[in-house]
């Protein structure tokens, strides 16, 4: 029979052992190995169950430090004390790597001024989730720090078509907003329009304030038709929302629309009876409707009366501007000495003496001295055509007058507001 | 002693045990084979067992670290506070009183000490080094003190396997391996980065690639790093933003980072080794209070602003990465932590060098890539890249670990678009570091703890003789199977080789000595030379072989043909053990 030797030494090892006696290193045999492997994976399970108990103690007590430290840095920052916000935000995220921790310590260093910072750490979450509206929406502000107006845009965009956890329809809207405030600071009313009014279409119908707010947008990039429509929507669904009343008022004013403002003052008045300028909107419409001869169901003694006093107005409104009525002889001699002045260099196109705006005055101050006569309560109440004369004449000089002596007042104001209406009318 | 037991092994190596007991019996033989099969499959199965062990050991080891950190400098990221000053030295004061008192052999990384057990005590290492190691090394770590805590989980990974090999009466051979490992298990489990290990233990500790140390050392690691993800989580160890490589002109920037790498290596090695043996030639009393005072230091240092630098530093490295810093905060910091990972280091705290290399490394990167930002905006890359860069430079250039250092930064970057930076970078560190510093610090630390470990820089760099540099010219015909003996014995008979070559056809090569042909010839002249060299048949060389491989063919026999690769029936000259050994000898006097 064979005898077993030992692997180490060589020496013969006696049968029955697995030992050897020389070096004491042992001959494994299947028995003690499976034996052995048995054991190790008892001591394994031992052990691993104690690293377990270990390491979810030490878990629950990190999970503590990091809500700990993330609700110090919160509370920081509501107390303006952004610094003290990154430390506690750092501590946070060594306990726990969160994306919200992350975003937090960004913000945070925005805030404290470390912008660069800011936007290394963002620009490193954006690369790990370039979708996410949260991170493209806190890049997009830092690019507004950083007055880069491309950048903005782009992760503003970013934002309004990327992922967000919760409630996305709203976080949409409002980074919509964002960015339409954004561009109508930085005056592109271009894109800022596009954004309006695709914060329009896709704005919730039931949302008042919002639909009032859009109308406020429309009107600072001059759109005042669209304006005015989102301004009686929201009124449709809230008929005593203040905003969107005083926008209705303003921009029924604004569009020269002085019936429809004031029926809009009016109801705004009574919500906000001491707001200053509605009261004064009110009375300039007050002053344009009582100066209009043109207002429907108007008595004919009461339109004639309105006519004579806007045609003696304007009068005044000439003698002001200082045109005195002027004889067309007068007229040619000026425009001929002009010639000569001008000499033959001159263009053939050169504005004449008639088409300068004191010629276009004296021109007028005629036409008024001419019509002046016809001017009284008996021709005008024979002859309704002489009231579109005179209202015709007294249009076009409030309309001359603007452009020498500066916007009017009172009375002319209100003129010239129903000369602007009757343009917009005919055109 | 070390010199014996190192000699005991090379003879080990270079003479199969085969040779030392009478050849067994077939059916011996075949027993012994099972029983080695056995060995094997159960040797590859402790790896796993090891690597689990280690695994569970360093997750505990990391948790303690943390939790020391929190009940010694409080939960906050940002200490501030006399707090600050006082723990790393009060701490410091105890960590010497235990290192004098209970565990005497838990100074330093720990790397060396595996280094010794596996070449010098056989694979030992007490288990009480484990003990020591893990609670030390968390406390100095947890404290503030400037060290890390891979080459401590590397040490306890050994400690343990080593442990694991003696509680299982391991064969000699085997108990010397299970120490690294364990090693191998340990670091993988703290790096989170397997094949970094992997590739440290053979590079650095271990020194060579066998099929059988590989395959225990991978099993070990990979299963330690599974062990560890389950535990703490499969995120590698820094948050790495997506790198890039923007453009090839930027290698001339990656390469000036390489040269700042280096120089800074030089400046942290050179640092150690004036400062160590000072230290501790200052005497044993002293070494109460060394660590305390690095601790002091390090917490004035941490005082005046720049806490960063304490403990492993990894959150900062994090930092660094994602450009938290500015230029200038980053060149300092990289300058104090040179400065107090000396300090700590130096004092005898145990506790590892990877973390401080590292964080030394990024913040250097950092800065370098920072500094060209400014000077050339255009083809500078991010700062995260650079961070990698200077992690992989530093770890070239300090610990002299080329190919780790490459495949480290690869791993924990998980990107390899920045192959090219590491390499370029990692290569100019190393070369200046080599140039300038010819001992690595490992060997440097060995040598002044009075060790003779085998350096396996020089043994990667050591010139490998072979085949074709001590062969001779045959000098005699070369007799051929077929051929009749009184043929040859005639062509041969003024020979001056006192053994004749004989070759077949097929390009078996077989030896007979004159005087045996002789005689034959005389006897049975009408007989083919085949007939006499039928169980003269001898193994041949070639000219690549290297002299250990040749040796191990030679058995008693006086010398061996060498013969062409493609032409085995080619005779290109014959080695002899006497030619070999000369050469060695000629080696050794040159060298010398």
């Amino acid at each position: 029979m064979s005898e077993a030797r030992c692997k180490t030494c060589g020496t013969p090892v006696a049968a029955g052992s697995s030992v050897c006696a020389n070096c004491s290193s042992q001959m494994p045999d299947w028995r003690r190995q499976i034996t052995l492997i048995l054991t190790l994976l008892g001591i394994t399970i031992v052990l691993f169950a104690a690293a377990w108990f270990l390491n979810h103690s030490f878990s629950v007590r990190r999970d503590a430090l990091a809500e700990q430290w993330f609700n110090d840095g919160q509370r920081d920052l509501a107390n303006n004390d952004p610094k003290g916000a990154v430390a506690a935000y750092r501590s946070a995220l060594f306990y726990r790597d969160s994306d919200l921790y992350r975003l937090r310590l960004a913000e945070a260093l925005a805030s404290a001024n470390y912008t660069d910072q800011a936007k290394a750490y963002l620009l490193n979450l954006w690369e790990e989730r370039p979708g996410s509206g949260n991170i493209n929406l806190e890049l997009a502000r830092i690019a507004v720090r950083q007055n880069d107006i491309p950048s903005a845009i782009r992760f503003y965009h970013g934002a309004i078509y990327g992922l967000w956890d919760t409630d996305a329809i709203q976080h949409r809207l409002q980074t919509r907003l964002e960015l339409i405030h954004f561009l109508l600071e930085h005056n592109e009313k271009e894109n800022a329009y596009a954004e309006i009014t695709a914060l329009a279409a896709g704005a919730p119908s039931n949302d008042a304030r919002l639909q009032a707010t859009i109308g406020e947008l429309f009107q600072q990039t001059g759109d005042i038709g669209s304006a005015l429509a989102q301004f009686e929507a929201a009124l449709k669904i809230d008929r005593n929302l203040f905003p969107a009343l005083r926008g209705a008022a303003t921009t029924s004013f604004q569009s020269g629309d002085f019936y429809r403002a004031r029926r809009y003052l009016e109801q705004a008045l009574r919500e906000q009876p001491e707001d200053p300028q509605l009261r004064e909107m009110f009375q300039q419409t007050g002053l344009v409707l009582k100066s209009d001869p043109f207002e429907r169901h108007l008595p004919q003694q009461q339109r004639i009366q309105r006519t004579l006093t806007a045609f003696e107005q304007a009068g005044k409104r000439l003698q002001q501007c200082g045109a005195a009525p002027v004889t067309p002889e007068q007229t040619r001699l000026t425009a001929s000495k002009q010639r000569e002045l001008a000499g033959n260099s001159a263009p053939a196109n050169a504005p004449t003496a008639a088409t300068t705006p004191a010629a276009n005055l004296q021109m007028l101050a005629k036409s008024w001295s001419d019509l002046r006569p016809n001017i009284n309560a008996r021709s005008l109440s024979r002859n309704s055509d002489l009231i579109d004369a005179a209202m015709d004449l007294v249009f076009r000089i409030e309309q001359a007058t603007v452009k020498t002596c500066g916007a009017p007042t009172g009375e002319d104001w209100a003129l010239l507001q129903l000369s602007n209406q009757s343009s917009e009318l005919e055109r | 002693m070390a010199d014996q037991v190192q000699g005991s092994r090379v003879q080990e190596e270079a003479l199969p045990a085969s040779l030392e007991v009478p050849p067994p019996s077939p059916e011996e033989a075949a027993k012994t084979g099972e029983v080695t099969h056995l060995e094997e499959r159960f040797f590859l199965v402790l790896s796993i067992f090891i690597g689990v062990l280690s695994g569970l050991a360093v997750v505990c080891f990391r948790i303690c670290i943390e939790w020391t950190r929190i009940l010694i400098l409080g939960s906050g990221l940002e200490v501030t506070g006399i707090r600050l000053i006082l723990a790393p030295a009060l701490v410091g004061l105890v960590i010497a009183f235990l290192v004098l008192h209970v565990f005497p052999s838990v100074r330093g990384s720990g790397v060396n000490q595996t280094k010794a057990a596996l070449y010098i005590y056989d694979g030992y290492i007490p288990f009480r080094t484990a003990v020591g190691k893990f609670l030390l090394s968390a406390l100095a770590i947890g404290s503030g003190h400037s060290l890390g805590p891979e080459d401590p989980s590397l040490q306890i990974g050994a400690a343990l396997a080593s442990a694991l090999g003696r509680r299982l009466r391991l064969s000699r051979e085997k108990l010397r391996l299970v120490a690294p490992i364990g090693a191998a298990a340990g670091l993988a489990a703290a790096f989170n980065a397997p094949i970094s290990a992997v590739l440290f233990v053979i590079e650095e500790v271990i020194g060579r690639w066998t099929a059988g140390i590989l395959g225990s050392v991978v099993l070990s690691a990979v299963s330690s790093v599974v062990i560890a993800r389950w535990f703490l989580g499969s995120e590698p160890m820094f948050r790495v933003p997506p790198v890039s490589f923007v453009h090839p002109t930027e290698l001339l920037a990656y390469a000036v980072l390489g040269v700042f790498g280096g120089l800074a290596s030089l400046v942290f090695a050179k640092a150690i080794e004036i400062f160590r043996p000072r230290l501790k030639d200052l005497g044993r009393s002293t070494q109460y209070f060394q660590p305390a005072i690095a601790g002091l230091i390090i917490g004035l240092i941490g005082f005046i602003g720049f806490p960063q630098v304490m403990g492993a530093g990894y959150e900062y490295i994090d930092q660094a990465i994602h450009n938290q810093f500015t230029w200038e905060v980053l060149g300092i910091l990289a300058g104090l932590k040179i400065l107090a990972t000396t300090l700590s280091f130096v004092s005898g705290t145990p506790g590892g060098m990877f973390a401080p290399t590292l964080f030394i490394g990024a913040m250097l990167g950092a800065f370098v890539g920072g500094v060209e930002h400014i000077l050339v905006p255009r083809v500078i890359g991010s700062t995260a890249t650079y961070a990698l860069v200077g992690m992989g430079v530093l770890f070239a250039g300090f610990l002299r670990a080329p190919l780790t250092s490459v495949f480290m930064v690869l791993e924990v970057s998980g990107n390899y678009s920045i192959i090219l930076p590491v390499i370029v970078g990692n290569t100019i560190a190393y070369l200046i570091s080599r140039s300038f510093q010819p001992v690595p610090i490992f060997d440097l630390l060995t040598r002044q703890d009075g060790l003779e470990l085998p350096s396996m820089e020089e043994e990667r760099e050591e010139h490998i003789l072979h085949v074709e540099d001590v062969m001779r010219p045959y000098a005699a015909p070369v007799l051929e199977f077929d051929e009749l003996q009184s043929e040859a014995a005639a062509r041969v008979a003024r020979s001056a080789e006192p053994v004749l070559l004989a070759r077949n056809t097929e390009g078996f090569w077989a030896e007979i000595g004159l005087h045996d042909l002789s005689k034959s010839a005389l006897t049975e002249a009408g007989e083919p030379v085949a007939k006499l060299v039928a169980d003269k048949i001898v193994p041949t060389l070639h000219p690549d072989l290297t002299l250990e491989s040749a040796l191990r063919k030679f058995g008693a026999l006086p010398l061996l043909p060498v013969v062409h690769r493609a032409d085995p029936r080619r005779l290109l000259g014959v080695v002899s053990v006497e030619l070999i050994l000369k050469s060695y000898r000629d080696l050794s006097q040159s060298a010398e």
